[in-house]
C-alpha cells in the first residue's frame, strides 16, 4: 500500500492527500458536531418534555383540585396524539402525608409507575433510560390573582426517544455530506493542483528536453517563489555550470587533439628527418658495393648496409608503435592471397635463416581458403616480426608456420598461424610481460640479441586491432610455438594483380629514350638517385628546389618528375599543384613523391594535388625503377590501358617471364601454342560430357588445369581442378556442363587479354 | 425461584398496606368535599379590587351544613392565607355585604330574590344542588347527581357580575348560561 502511494505521481498524490484530509476532518467535524447536537438533542427533547408536563401538569390544576378524575382521563387520553408519549401519570399531593398520591393515568405500554412511593423531594427530575426519556414533573399552582402558589401535585410522563430515526438521518446526512464534500474536494483539486505540480512538469520536462537533445543552453522558466521555484533556480544554475564545464571540456579536448595533431606531425618530421640521412647512408653504400672494392673494403660496407638495415627496421618499429599509440593506424580491408603473403615473408627472412644454418618451412594446409579479405601489408608485418623473432632466438634446428583454418563459414573463417621454433625459450614468468612495450626477455636478451622491444608489443597491437589473438606456449631451452588467431572475410574477387617490374630489354630502351626531372635539396639523396637512374642512361635534370624545379617543368618535357615533398622555396605540393595547373608541357606527366615522412596524410595530401606515385626514402633501386616505368607504359599506350585498367586481369604472364628469363620470344610462342591447345581440349571435354565418360572428363580437365596455369589463369585453373575431381568420382554430374561454359567464355576472353599484353612487351 | 416468591410476597404486603392506609385518608363527608370545592373555587376566581390577605365573606343562606368542617378545613391548609367570615343570611340584602352566598335551600322564591340582588354586583353565588340554578342567573351549583362533572359554572353571569373565572375551573365544570 504505502509503496503503492510511493509510486503514484504527485498530481496524484495531491489529490488524494486532500481529498482524504478533506474527508477525514470533516468526518471528525461531522461526528463532533453530530455528538454536542445528540446531547442537545436529548436535552432538548427533556427540557420540552419538561415543559410539556409542566404546561400539561398546570392545565389539569383544576382537575386535580377538584378530584375531576372523568375530566383527568379526558385530557390524558388526548395524549394518545402524541407519537412518542407512551405514559403519563398524574399525582395529587397529599398534604398531611407529604406525599403524592396516585391520580390519574393514560398508559400505552404497562408499567407499575402509580404504586412507586414519590416523595415531594425528589421531583422535578428527568433521566434518561434507554430508549424512553423519564420526566418527573412538579404540579405547581398559582391562584388566579397570584396570591400563593402550591405543589397541588405531580405529573410523571415517559417519552420515547425517536433516537433511531435521528440515528438513520444523521448516517444519511454524514454519507451525502461527505460523499459531496468529498466529491467537491476531489474536483477542486483535480482543477487547482496544477498550481503545484505544473511547474514541476515542467521542470521535468525541460530536464527530459535537455537529456533528449543535450541541449544545455536550455533554461526553466522561473514562475513561482516557493521551492520549485527554488528548484528551477538550482536546475538553471547546474544547466549553466554543466554548459560551462562543457565548453571546457570541448576547448580542452580540442587542445588535445591538437596536441595530438602536432605530436603527429613531430613524428612525421622525426620519421623525415631520420630517413632522409639513412636514405643517403644505404643509397651510397649500395653504389659504393658497385664499384671497385678490396675484399676488405666489401666485408666493411657489407656491415654498413647490414647496420643500416637494422636501424631502419627499428625506426620502423618506433614509428610504428607511435602511430599504434595514438590510434593513428587504419586497417584495410583489401583482398589478397595468402599463399603470396607467406611466400613474401620467407624469401625476405631465407637469408638469415640460412646464415644461422636454420631450416625455415612453411605449411598452409588444404583447408585454408587463399582468397581473403583484410590487410596484407599487416599480416606481412606480423609475421615477419615473429618468425623473425624465432630465427633470431634459434641457434640450431628449424622455424616453421603453419597455417590452419580453426573456423569457416561461406564468407567468413577464423585463421590459426602457428609458428614454432626451437629456440632458447621463454621463462613462464616472463611469458606474460613478453607482450608489453618495451619488455623483453631479460636485459641480458637485448644486450645478446639488441631489438627495441617493441617488436611482440607491435605485433601484439596489429593482431588485436583486426580483432584477432595471440597465444604464447614456450619451454626454456625447447623452443617456443606463437599462435596467432586472426579473423578474415573470404573474398569473391579475384586479387587484382600489380604487373610485376621485370626489367625487359625493351623496358631497357625505352629507359634510355626517357626525359626525368629530379627535384631534391638533399645532395646526398641527389647523389643516390642520380647514381641509380646513370646506370640505366636516363637523360637527367636535377632541380635544388621547388623554384627551380617549377622553372625546368616550365619550360621542358618530362616523361616523369621525381618530387621530394619538403624542399626549400617550394615544397613538393606546391610544385604539383603549378604543373598540373600552370604547365601544359607536363601536364600529364607523371608525378612521382619521394618522401621520408610516410604518414597517410601526407600520401593522401600527394595524390590531393594531382601526384601519381608515391615512394618511400630510402628506396630500393627496383622500387624507384618500377614507379619510373609503371607510368611510361601507360603514357605510350594510354587509350588501350585505360580501357583495360579498371578491368579485372584474369591471365597473368609473371609466370611465362620468370620462366622465360623475359625472352617475349618464348613468352609469344608459348601464348600461340596455348590458343592451339585449349580449342581441342575443348573439343574433347565436349565429347566426354556428352559421352558421359566422366573419367575421361577428369583426365583432360587436368590438362586444361595445366594450361590455363601456365598463362595465369589460376581462377580457372582452380575450377578446372574442382572438375577434375568431381568427375573422378563422378559427383554431381549436372553441375558439369557449366564449368564447361564458364571454361569457353574465361578462355575467348583469356586470350584477347594474352595477345593484348604480348603486344604490350614487344 | 423460591427466593423471589418470597420478594414478590413482600411487594405485595407492601402495595396492601399502602391502598388500606389511602382508602383510610379518602373517606371525606359530603360537606368537607364541598368545603374543600368552595375554598378551591377562590383560587380561581377574581373579585373586583381583590388585594391579598383580604378576608373572605361568606354568607349561607338556609342550613349551615359546614358547621366547623370549613373552618377546621381552612385551618388544616395552613398555607391559605384568607381570613373567612362565615354569617348566615336571613334576609336576601345582606347578601351584598358578602363575596360569596352559599344557597342551600329549595325556596323558589328565596333563590330568585337572591339571585336577583346578586346581579350586577361581585357576589359568587353557589347553589346546593339546586336545579336550574345556573339558568336563573346562579354562578356554580353542586350537581351531586351528575356522574362526571360535580358542578356547573354559568360564567357569563360571573362576568356580567364582575367576577373573573378561570379557564381552567371552567375545564372541570358545566358551563351554563342563563335562560332569557
Amino acid at each position: 500500500m504505502k509503496k503503492l502511494f510511493k509510486d503514484l505521481s504527485i498530481r496524484l498524490k495531491i489529490i488524494l492527500l486532500i481529498t482524504f484530509i478533506g474527508g477525514f476532518t470533516l468526518i471528525t467535524a461531522t461526528f463532533a458536531f453530530l455528538t454536542i447536537d445528540y446531547r442537545n438533542f436529548i436535552k432538548n427533547q427533556i427540557s420540552e418534555l419538561s415543559v410539556f408536563a409542566k404546561v400539561f401538569g398546570e392545565s389539569n390544576s383544576a382537575v386535580i383540585f377538584f378530584e375531576d378524575i372523568f375530566n383527568a382521563q379526558a385530557y390524558l387520553s388526548s395524549i394518545k396524539n402524541s407519537p412518542v408519549i407512551k405514559n403519563v401519570t398524574i399525582f395529587s399531593i397529599n398534604a398531611e402525608y407529604n406525599k403524592f398520591k396516585f391520580f390519574a393515568d393514560y398508559a400505552i405500554e404497562e408499567n407499575n409507575i402509580k404504586n412507586f412511593d414519590f416523595t415531594v423531594r425528589n421531583i422535578d427530575t428527568s433521566w434518561v433510560d434507554g430508549n424512553t426519556i423519564n420526566v418527573f414533573q412538579s404540579i405547581k399552582f398559582r391562584d388566579i390573582n397570584h396570591f400563593s402558589e402550591d405543589i397541588i401535585g405531580a405529573i410523571y410522563i415517559q417519552s420515547h426517544l425517536p433516537i433511531k430515526i435521528r440515528l438513520w438521518q444523521y448516517i444519511k446526512i454524514i454519507l451525502i455530506v461527505i460523499f459531496s464534500s468529498s466529491l467537491i474536494a476531489f474536483l477542486l483539486t483535480l482543477k487547482l493542483q496544477g498550481f503545484i505540480t505544473s511547474p514541476l512538469l515542467n521542470l521535468q520536462t525541460l530536464v527530459s528536453k535537455v537529456k533528449n537533445d543535450n541541449n544545455f543552453k536550455l533554461r526553466a522558466l522561473i514562475e513561482t517563489n516557493d521551492e520549485v521555484g527554488k528548484l528551477a533556480t538550482d536546475v538553471n544554475n547546474l544547466l549553466e555550470h554543466i554548459e560551462i564545464q562543457n565548453n571546457e571540456l570541448v576547448s580542452a579536448k580540442e587542445e588535445a587533439l591538437e596536441l595530438v595533431k602536432i605530436k603527429e606531425q613531430f613524428v612525421a618530421n622525426m620519421s623525415h628527418e631520420i630517413r632522409t640521412p639513412m636514405n643517403a647512408i644505404l643509397g651510397m653504400t649500395n653504389i659504393l658495393m658497385d664499384s671497385n672494392l678490396t675484399v676488405e673494403q666489401l666485408k666493411y660496407l657489407k656491415n654498413i648496409k647490414v647496420s643500416a638495415e637494422n636501424l631502419l627496421v627499428i625506426i620502423n618499429d618506433i614509428l610504428d608503435f607511435s602511430k599504434i599509440q595514438s590510434g593513428n593506424i587504419q586497417i584495410e580491408h583489401i583482398p589478397f592471397q595468402l599463399n603470396k603473403i607467406v611466400k613474401q615473408v620467407f624469401n625476405t627472412l631465407k637469408y638469415s635463416a640460412d646464415k644461422k644454418g636454420l631450416k625455415l618451412k612453411y605449411l598452409i594446409h588444404d583447408n585454408v581458403n587463399n582468397h581473403l579479405l583484410g590487410d596484407p601489408i599487416r599480416l606481412n608485418q606480423i609475421l615477419l616480426n615473429i618468425i623473425g623473432n624465432g630465427i633470431k632466438f634459434t641457434e640450431k634446428g628449424s622455424v616453421s608456420l603453419d597455417v590452419i583454418s580453426s573456423y569457416a563459414e561461406t564468407d567468413y573463417t577464423l585463421l590459426q598461424f602457428i609458428i614454432s621454433d626451437t629456440g632458447i625459450g621463454i621463462k613462464p614468468e616472463k611469458q606474460q610481460t613478453i607482450f608489453e612495450s618495451f619488455q623483453q626477455e631479460s636485459t641480458e636478451t637485448t644486450r645478446k640479441y639488441g631489438g627495441t622491444g617493441l617488436g611482440l608489443s607491435i605485433s601484439k597491437q596489429l593482431v588485436e586491432l583486426q580483432k584477432g589473438k595471440i597465444y604464447l606456449k614456450s619451454k626454456v631451452d625447447a623452443g617456443s610455438v606463437f599462435t596467432i588467431e586472426l579473423p578474415f572475410e573470404l573474398s569473391d574477387e579475384p586479387v587484382i594483380e600489380k604487373n610485376e617490374f621485370i626489367l625487359t630489354e625493351s623496358l631497357l630502351n625505352q629507359m634510355q629514350q626517357m626525359n626525368i626531372l629530379l627535384a631534391e635539396d638533399n645532395k646526398l639523396n641527389q647523389l643516390v638517385a642520380k647514381e641509380i637512374l646513370k646506370k640505366y642512361k636516363v637523360k637527367l635534370t636535377v632541380a635544388n628546389d621547388g623554384g627551380e624545379a617549377i622553372v625546368a617543368s616550365d619550360s621542358l618535357k618530362f616523361n616523369a618528375i621525381l618530387l621530394d615533398l619538403h624542399m626549400p622555396v617550394k615544397d613538393g605540393f606546391e610544385v604539383a599543384k603549378h604543373i598540373r595547373e600552370y604547365s601544359p608541357e607536363n601536364k600529364d606527366t607523371l608525378i612521382i613523391a619521394l618522401t621520408a615522412a610516410a604518414t597517410k596524410a601526407e600520401i593522401d595530401k600527394s595524390f590531393a594535388v594531382g601526384m601519381n606515385k608515391f615512394v618511400s626514402k630510402p628506396f630500393s633501386e627496383e622500387e624507384l625503377i618500377s614507379a619510373i616505368l609503371s607510368n611510361y607504359k601507360s603514357d605510350d599506350n594510354s587509350n588501350m590501358i585505360n580501357s583495360t585498367k579498371n578491368q579485372v586481369s584474369i591471365t597473368n604472364l609473371s609466370y611465362l617471364q620468370t620462366m622465360s628469363g623475359g625472352n617475349i620470344k618464348i613468352i609469344k610462342e608459348m601464348v600461340i601454342l596455348f590458343k592451339e591447345q585449349i580449342p581441342i581440349y575443348i573439343k574433347e571435354l565436349e565429347t566426354a560430357l556428352q559421352n558421359k565418360d566422366y573419367k575421361q572428363l577428369s583426365e583432360i580437365a587436368h590438362k586444361t588445369k595445366s594450361s590455363l596455369t601456365i598463362v595465369g589463369m589460376n581462377e580457372m585453373a582452380t575450377e578446372m581442378k574442382t572438375l577434375e575431381l568431381k568427375a573422378k568420382e563422378s559427383e554431381e554430374p549436372d553441375s558439369y556442363p557449366e564449368y564447361l561454359s564458364n571454361l569457353i567464355a574465361a578462355v575467348n576472353t583469356g586470350i584477347i587479354e594474352l595477345e593484348n599484353k604480348i603486344e604490350l612487351l614487344s | 425461584m423460591k427466593k423471589l416468591n418470597k420478594i414478590y410476597l413482600v411487594f405485595l404486603i407492601f402495595i396492601f398496606c399502602a391502598l388500606a392506609e389511602n382508602a383510610r385518608a379518602q373517606t371525606f363527608t359530603n360537606e368537607q368535599v364541598k368545603a374543600g370545592y368552595i375554598i378551591n373555587f377562590t383560587k380561581f376566581i377574581v373579585w373586583p379590587n381583590q388585594v391579598q390577605n383580604q378576608n373572605v365573606v361568606m354568607g349561607i343562606i338556609g342550613e349551615d351544613i359546614f358547621g366547623d368542617v370549613l373552618k377546621q378545613m381552612l385551618e388544616a391548609r395552613s398555607k391559605v392565607p384568607n381570613n373567612w367570615i362565615i354569617t348566615n343570611i336571613k334576609k336576601p340584602e345582606e347578601i351584598l355585604s358578602c363575596n360569596i352566598v352559599f344557597i342551600n335551600t329549595l325556596d323558589a322564591e328565596i333563590i330568585a330574590q337572591v339571585l336577583k340582588i346578586s346581579q350586577n354586583h361581585p357576589i359568587l353565588t353557589i347553589g346546593n344542588n339546586i336545579k336550574n340554578f345556573c339558568e336563573n342567573g346562579g354562578i356554580i351549583n353542586f350537581n351531586e347527581n351528575a356522574t362526571d362533572k360535580k358542578f356547573e359554572i354559568n360564567y357569563v353571569q360571573a362576568r356580567e357580575n364582575g367576577l373573573i373565572i378561570d379557564s381552567r375551573l371552567l375545564s372541570v365544570a358545566k358551563v351554563i348560561s342563563t335562560n332569557k
